[in-house]
């Protein structure tokens, strides 16, 4: 192959050589700046193997071949240019910049395309959207950035997972994550959380060496991705090298984080021990009957049990102090790109260091990054690109696991009067000690403190993303490429107790360490022939065929001891026993699939598209393996029409109309037949059928229709506005069946939910001179999500507190239904709804949770009526401002919280007290939703409508200021351009919630995981 | 042209590229499990076999609720706290939402389809000598055992007891053959449930093993099963002759255990009288959460925060204490915790011995069992036997204590004895149950609230609320299988 190569290579050397008559000279620059033009080709019309470029002066020389007399500049990012040589021995050319080439060509499926001249629905956001954002993955970027995308962070942790959805929640059980395609490659993606820290599969790519990332939204864009489409795909293109002089570039910044909300306040010292004051003063007497001095003595004696006064002997803290810190993160990037017409590169280098608020969490980063391609004659390029990263991380479960999310055992059970240090400056461990009268002799009340110094959580993972490439000019037209793509990720976990912390003995020996290995691989093999013809000048037509095979394995291993020899070294070798199953598993999943699509545009007015993409997978038995998945689309663009042409202030005006089928595979990988599982029966080996079966397993199939008018006008302001309907069918659900068959849920293809939704893009260019240019934008969504079907008449599937009916949104709360405070008593009310024979509910009022039946919440979801994003971009002269806001409103979330933080007395004795408590009813006549202190009374304890609030906010999600230094400056230190800036994220909020908008899952659901953070950062770029 | 080549190159290359994704490369299988056309030898029959008996020890069934609903609805152990989810079952709030004990009903299911799926495959197992057909014999044999076992645990867990009127309300849906998913079946009458029992068993008896075998069925295990089924029915002609014919078989394998072993025999598996236990290890536990979450957790009487939340009631306590000298007395310990002193059930340390109390082996039948069984039925039976009687029972107290006198035994003899034998392995309650005898919870140390309504439950004669005696099947259940009606009383 080589050998060819090479062949091929001097052959075209040796022609270039031989061949000259007349001799050029010339310079080409540009149109608009008059800067030299660099590598530019100079070609002789008519004669391929006679061709020169341009030096680093835009300066060229040229042999004329006897008979020739046109010559053709041309250059990326230029219109080509043909000149007639008239027997003139200087030519000296201006090339004009190519606006549509620069700025409207973007990635899309299989290619590249146009943005007046695509039909689907597709999103673009460039690297200068993000690249100063002080995020850890790109992700955490997008919000607000285009409509149609909704994203929740599941942790405020670095590196932690977001929760993605494209134009609504499709799927229940087959997941609800995008695809992400990278440089064309379909990487490993989705929650490669582990059991102690959450991790988004994009942390490997530094954003910085992102150049665009494409969202594709409907079939017409994403179906050409098939079984794997449905969800949206995420394109992300890396950066490449441009043509020119070598660019350095050296990016520094530090930036400081913290909590970017005041989330759940505390009442303070003080008034905790008044609202312990007075509950057990209603309790003493309103239960008890008692009065007077009885009284007083009864509930002195209560809160100094319950909330005792604070000793000298210990030491006390604010625990949000003591636990949480204004984290460092530190980021540093050298990249180096250029290259000449032959041959580009891009190489960065880049280390990034992130404290978590959370103390003794982190994430780190090494990454590198190299795109390189040469063109090894007129008709062959190779490539490569590579990513390569390691990232080490360390974070904690999240949720309501007390003893090991900080965040959590800080906001529910240490109160102010909780010592943290003995004097002698050891911790207090008096948790459990019996101190106090309660029972504490329960593991999750122990020092956190503690917990945190002995506790292994670390996560350590290197990824490679290889991409080599090949592409063959085969005649003029006709292109074929193949890439082939291996991305591995190879985690290493490690999870421990020290034998000081709570669970130090839970599995009976001295600590516990376990090690988690996890491998995951892929390989993809794509190959692609183009063709692209205009005929009778006015037919274009563009036409791929294509296939792609796949195959990712997924290799766990794990394994548990216990007993620390020492606790210098974590290491299993220091532990003696191996404790509980050591087990490993290697699952596969493969696909092939051959894909297709043609383009045809007349007089470049009437378009028209179709994709056809056959997928065959692994995850399916043999007769349903293979599935079909296309789309069809088309555009109009009205304005070039004739009827048209007089408007003047009317740049632009088009119609978009499409229609497509796209799928998801079972998140499942064998669910189709039958296995037995393997265990040990005494010493003797045993299997057994554990889980059901389901042959008849197919994908669920999303059709999805897409309608748009996208307008420019006056030349400063222009708009989109898409239509969608999104109907997802042969749901993959696990629905019931009778436990007599062996089993009581399986997946199976029923049910099917509708997504409706319209989306509103607006960009205004207000001011645009050379020295100042102001753009402003706002995008809006507006998503209706129902499921239209379920897997039989009447089913309702609860999951937590959300119902699965058929009518209502996938985001349906359902729980106890809140009837608020009785001014009289102040007692807690609940309607009762219980179902009468009638089928109407019966609406007595009862006080007490437990006689209380859970209710459908009519018209409260997690669903936003609209969300989206608000832009501003200001520049004058060398300083720019931008700004970005995002919204959503019309949600309610769930504040999963209420039930330890703010319970009326009921169990409070020792749990820390939010500060909504302080709205509580006090004496009759009292209108309140928070009711009267009691303990005993557990009612905001239970899940209730009581729990649904409001999720309305705005906030100012990032802002970047930066600065370009004069260059008449930066030239006397040899450095051509220093950029310095500042740029925050999660700046402030707008809410009439007393916790971060942003910390709900995409369901609305607040699971008292670590909040989101805010991080300022200040950086300084050099390019040299 | 040097070009064409090049190209013809790459094209070849790419055509290359695709014939090598020949059509085995979509089928693709785990490595943590076999696919169940790989099943093919006696050998792998066999660990089919083995594996009924994983879902059984398995947390949802035998490793804890079973148990549970066995002691906690008596009158031997009761709540140490008046909280938690012990204090809702020993008080009867059973609701047919989904709850921990609906897990017995999915689970003996999932042990019945195993079973089932394996007699239909049991005809191709190959076996060639007389040995490997023996073996093959056996296998089926305890796969009609095992079944019939579910069924009967369905039948006294879901259905009124057989007596109360006599197997006419609702029991068991046969699980006779495979039932497909989403296929609804209607619950066949107690009656019918138990003669599909005794069937199986019958079936099964010529082909078992004779050999002892602790953790699977073996024919005496079949047969012991059968006298428990007969007693539960009232036929104590019956009940007597199967127990009667394994105490005075030559061939029973089995010893009680004796006086001065007794007490250190529950630290270990497989003693002489064990005729079925459930075997847990280090590596298969009753549960996945290394063993806590298991019957044994919730009698240890160490230290930890749901650790002994049941001890014995003072009632129990007492008929232990007539007899000082009694060796089951070494099955309680005292310990002070908060200020309070309990006496703690500790019959089971683990099978280590050790005190490790998450790896236990759950006890389904043993000799003690058998001659208990053998002494009610004597004195039952349509011509009662009171000599044998009077001898089987004493063999019982006599090893609890070996100065004991032979008494004249009556069936309240007989029932005191089981209570003192058999606490903590799940009889009590269905022993009230079966006879209809009423749950008398009256004494000062019981925990119920002072409204409840269950000091004294008749489970035969339910009054208000009491009709929460037998679980519900859960709304799950009943709305995936419509077919299968609800228990009376029970929200529908």
């Amino acid at each position: 192959m080589k050998k060819i190569l090479s062949i091929a290579f001097l052959t075209l050397l040796s022609m270039g050589v031989m061949s000259g008559q007349t001799k050029v000279t010339g310079k080409v620059t540009d149109l608009n700046t008059n800067d030299p033009v660099s590598y530019a080709s100079v070609a002789v019309k008519g004669y391929a193997t006679a061709g020169t470029f341009t030096d680093d002066n835009g300066n060229y020389t040229i042999n004329m071949p006897e008979g020739s007399i046109t010559l053709v500049f041309s250059f990326v990012g230029y219109k080509t240019q043909e000149v007639v040589v008239n027997n003139r021995s200087i030519i000296d050319v201006s090339l004009e910049p190519d606006v549509a080439q620069i700025e409207e060509s973007f990635v899309v499926a299989y290619g590249t395309a146009t943005k007046g001249k695509y039909s689907g629905a597709a999103a673009v956001i460039k690297a200068d959207k993000i690249q100063d954002i002080p995020v850890v993955s790109f992700e955490q970027a997008l919000a607000g950035n285009t409509p149609g995308i909704q994203i929740n962070s599941t942790s405020g942790l670095p590196g932690s997972f977001p929760e993605i959805r494209i134009r609504g929640a499709g799927s229940m059980n087959a997941g609800n994550n995008p695809l992400y395609i990278i440089d064309g490659v379909p990487a490993i993606s989705g929650d490669l959380s582990t059991s102690n820290t959450t991790t988004s599969s994009m942390n490997f790519l530094n954003p910085s060496d992102i150049e665009s990332i494409t969202i594709l939204k409907d079939a017409a864009a994403a179906s050409l991705y098939g079984s794997r489409a449905a969800n949206g795909v995420v394109l992300v293109t890396t950066k490449k090298g441009k043509a020119g002089k070598t660019q350095f570039r050296f990016k520094a910044d530090l930036g400081l984080s913290d909590f970017a909300f005041n989330n759940f306040p505390l009442a303070s010292d003080a008034e905790t021990e008044m609202l312990h004051r007075e509950a057990w003063t209603n309790y003493g007497s309103l239960q008890l009957g008692y009065s007077g001095t009885q009284l007083e003595q009864y509930v002195n004696g209560q809160v100094e049990t319950y909330y005792p006064a604070k000793q000298s002997e210990y030491v006390y803290v604010d625990w949000r102090k003591e636990l949480f810190r204004t984290a460092v993160t530190q980021n540093y990037e050298l990249s180096v790109s250029g290259g000449d017409e032959k041959t580009r590169f891009f190489l960065s280098g880049s280390y990034n260091k992130n404290e978590a608020v959370t103390k003794g969490r982190f994430f780190d980063r090494i990454s590198a990054n190299m795109n390189f391609e040469h063109k090894v004659n007129k008709y062959i390029a190779v490539g490569v690109g590579l990513q390569y990263s390691y990232t080490d991380q360390a974070g904690h479960q999240e949720g309501g696991a007390a003893y090991d999310n900080p965040w959590w055992a800080a906001m529910s059970f240490l109160t102010w009067r909780w010592p943290a240090y003995n004097a002698d400056g050891t911790y207090w461990t008096g948790f459990d000690g019996g101190k106090n009268a309660y029972d504490l002799n329960n593991s999750s009340y122990r020092n956190p403190l503690l917990n945190n110094a002995t506790q292994i959580t670390t996560s350590a993972q290197t990824r490679l993303l290889m991409k080599p490439w090949l592409e063959v000019d085969i005649i003029d037209g006709l292109k074929a490429k193949t890439i082939f793509g291996y991305d591995g990720i190879y985690i290493h976990d490690k999870f421990g107790w020290l034998p000081d912390h709570a669970n130090g003995h839970a599995y009976g020996g001295d600590g516990f360490l376990a090690v988690k290995k996890h491998e995951y691989s892929k390989l993809v093999s794509s190959s692609t022939l183009n063709y692209s013809k205009t005929f009778a000048s006015d037919h274009n037509l563009s036409a791929m065929i294509g296939w792609e095979a796949e195959k990712q394995s997924n290799y766990h291993d794990y394994m548990g001891k216990n007993d620390m020899a020492s606790t210098k070294v974590i290491s299993m070798n220091m532990l003696a026993n191996v404790y509980g199953d050591v087990t490993d598993y290697d699952d596969e999943s493969a696909l092939l699939s051959f894909i297709s699509s043609v383009n045809y545009n007349y007089k470049s007015k009437y378009f028209f598209a179709a994709t056809y993409r056959r997928d065959g997978s692994s995850r399916l038995s043999e007769k349903n393996r293979w599935g079909d998945f296309w789309s069809i689309s088309g555009s109009w663009r009205i304005k070039s029409e004739d009827f048209m042409q007089n408007i003047n202030w009317l740049d632009d005006l088009r119609l978009r109309i499409s229609h497509g089928i796209s799928g998801t595979l079972p998140t499942y990988w064998y669910y189709y037949k039958p296995f037995y599982s393997f265990e040990a029966y005494g010493n003797k080996g045993s299997f057994y059928i554990s889980t059901a079966h389901n042959p008849e397993l197919t994908w669920e199939k999303n059709a999805s229709t897409n309608i748009a008018v996208e307008s420019r006008l006056f030349n400063r302001f222009s708009f989109s506005v898409d239509f969608y309907i999104k109907q997802t069918k042969d749901l993959l659900m696990s629905g019931t069946t009778s436990a007599i068959s062996g089993f009581t849920s399986y997946l199976r293809n029923i049910g099917s939910m509708k997504n409706t939704g319209v989306e509103i893009d607006v960009n205004v260019d207000i001011i645009k001179t050379k020295d100042i240019t102001w753009t402003a934008g706002i995008n809006w969504t507006a998503n209706k999500n129902r499921i239209t079907e379920m897997s039989y008449e009447g089913e309702e599937l609860l999951e937590s507190v959300y119902i699965l009916k058929k009518g209502y949104s996938y985001n349906q709360y359902y729980t106890r239904e809140y009837a608020g405070v009785n001014p009289e008593t102040g007692q807690v009310q609940f309607y009762r709804n219980n179902k009468l024979p009638d089928g109407t509910y019966n609406k007595e009022i009862v006080n007490s949770a437990s006689n209380a039946s859970n209710i459908l919440i009519e018209g409260k979801t997690g669903d936003p009526k609209g969300y989206g994003g608000i832009t501003t971009g200001f520049r004058y002269k060398n300083l720019s401002v931008s700004m970005l806001f995002n919204y959503m409103y019309g949600h309610y979330v769930f504040d999963q919280a209420q039930d330890q933080m703010s319970v009326d007395g009921g169990t409070s004795y020792y749990r820390s007290i939010s500060k909504e408590q302080l709205r509580r009813w006090q004496k009759p006549g009292d209108i309140t939703d928070v009711p009267r202190r009691m303990p005993g009374d557990r009612a905001g304890y239970y899940n209730s409508s009581r729990m649904l609030m409001k999720g309305d906010f705005i906030r100012l999600k990032s802002i970047t200021v930066s600065y370009n230094l004069p260059k008449n400056w930066t030239k006397k230190v040899s450095l051509e351009d220093v950029r310095i800036y500042a740029a925050g994220n999660n700046i402030f909020a707008v809410t009439d919630l007393y916790f971060d908008p942003e910390l709900s899952s995409s369901r609305g659901f607040v699971n008292r995981q670590t909040p989101p953070i805010r991080t300022i950062s200040f950086g300084v770029e050099l390019s040299f | 042209m040097k070009k064409y080549n090049t190209i013809t190159v790459m094209t070849l290359l790419a055509i290359a590229l695709m014939f090598t994704s020949c059509s085995d490369f979509l089928n693709t299988n785990p490595t943590d499990r076999l696919p169940s056309d790989q099943v093919e030898t006696l050998d792998d029959a066999e660990k089919i076999v083995n594996g009924f008996y994983i879902n059984m020890k398995w947390n949802d069934y035998y490793g804890t609720p079973l148990m549970l609903l066995g002691e906690t609805r008596g009158d031997d152990l009761r709540p140490r706290r008046e909280t938690g989810g012990y204090a809702q079952i020993y008080n009867y709030e059973f609701t047919p939402s989904l709850n921990s004990y609906s897990g017995i009903w999915s689970t003996a299911y999932n042990v019945i389809m195993n079973t089932n799926v394996f007699l239909n495959i049991w005809d191709d197992i190959p076996a060639t000598s007389v040995d490997e057909t023996a073996k093959k014999d056996d296998l089926k044999g305890q796969a009609l055992t095992v079944r019939a076992f579910c069924h009967f645990d369905i039948a006294r867990v879901y259905g009124y007891p057989y007596q109360k009127d006599s197997g006419a309300s609702l029991g068991a849906v046969k699980g006779n053959r495979i039932i497909n998913l989403g296929e609804q079946v209607e619950r066949s009458p107690v009656k019918e449930t138990y003669e599909f029992i005794i069937q199986d068993l019958t079936e099964a008896l010529p082909l078992l093993s004779k050999d002892k075998n602790h953790g699977n069925f073996n024919y005496w295990g079949a047969k012991g099963l059968l006298a428990r089924v007969y007693l539960y029915m009232g036929d104590y002609d019956n009940a007597f002759k199967h127990a009667n014919e394994i105490l005075t078989d030559a061939d029973n394998p089995y010893t009680l255990i004796s006086n001065a072993a007794y007490a250190d025999s529950w630290g270990k598996p497989d003693s002489p009288e064990t005729m079925l236990e459930l075997l847990t290890s280090a590596f298969s536990h009753i549960d996945d959460n290394g063993g806590v979450d298991s019957w044994y957790y919730v009698l240890w009487h160490g230290e930890g925060f749901s650790a002994g939340n049941l001890i014995p009631t003072d009632a129990w306590l007492a008929i232990l204490d007539e007899d000082p000298d009694d060796v089951r007395h070494s099955l309680t310990i005292q310990r002070t915790e908060g200020g309070v002193t309990f006496r703690w059930l500790a019959k089971f340390p683990g099978n280590n011995g050790d005190g490790d109390f998450k790896i236990n082996n759950p006890m389904i039948m043993r000799l003690s069992e058998i001659y208990l069984i053998a002494a009610e039925a004597a004195l039952m039976k349509s011509s009662p036997d009171q000599s044998k009687a009077d001898d089987y029972l004493h063999k019982i107290r006599e090893r609890a204590n070996p100065s004991t006198a032979q008494i004249t035994a009556t069936v309240d003899d007989v029932l005191k004895e089981r209570r003192k034998e058999f606490i903590g392995e799940g009889h009590r309650y269905f022993d009230l149950g079966r006879l209809g005898l009423t749950v008398n919870r009256d004494t000062p140390d019981n925990k119920l609230p002072a409204s409840s309504e269950y000091k004294v439950v008749d489970p035969w004669n339910m009054q208000g609320n009491q009709f929460q005696v037998i679980l519900p099947l859960s709304n799950y259940e009943r709305s995936s299988n419509k077919a299968a009606f609800q228990n009376p009383g029970y929200p529908d």
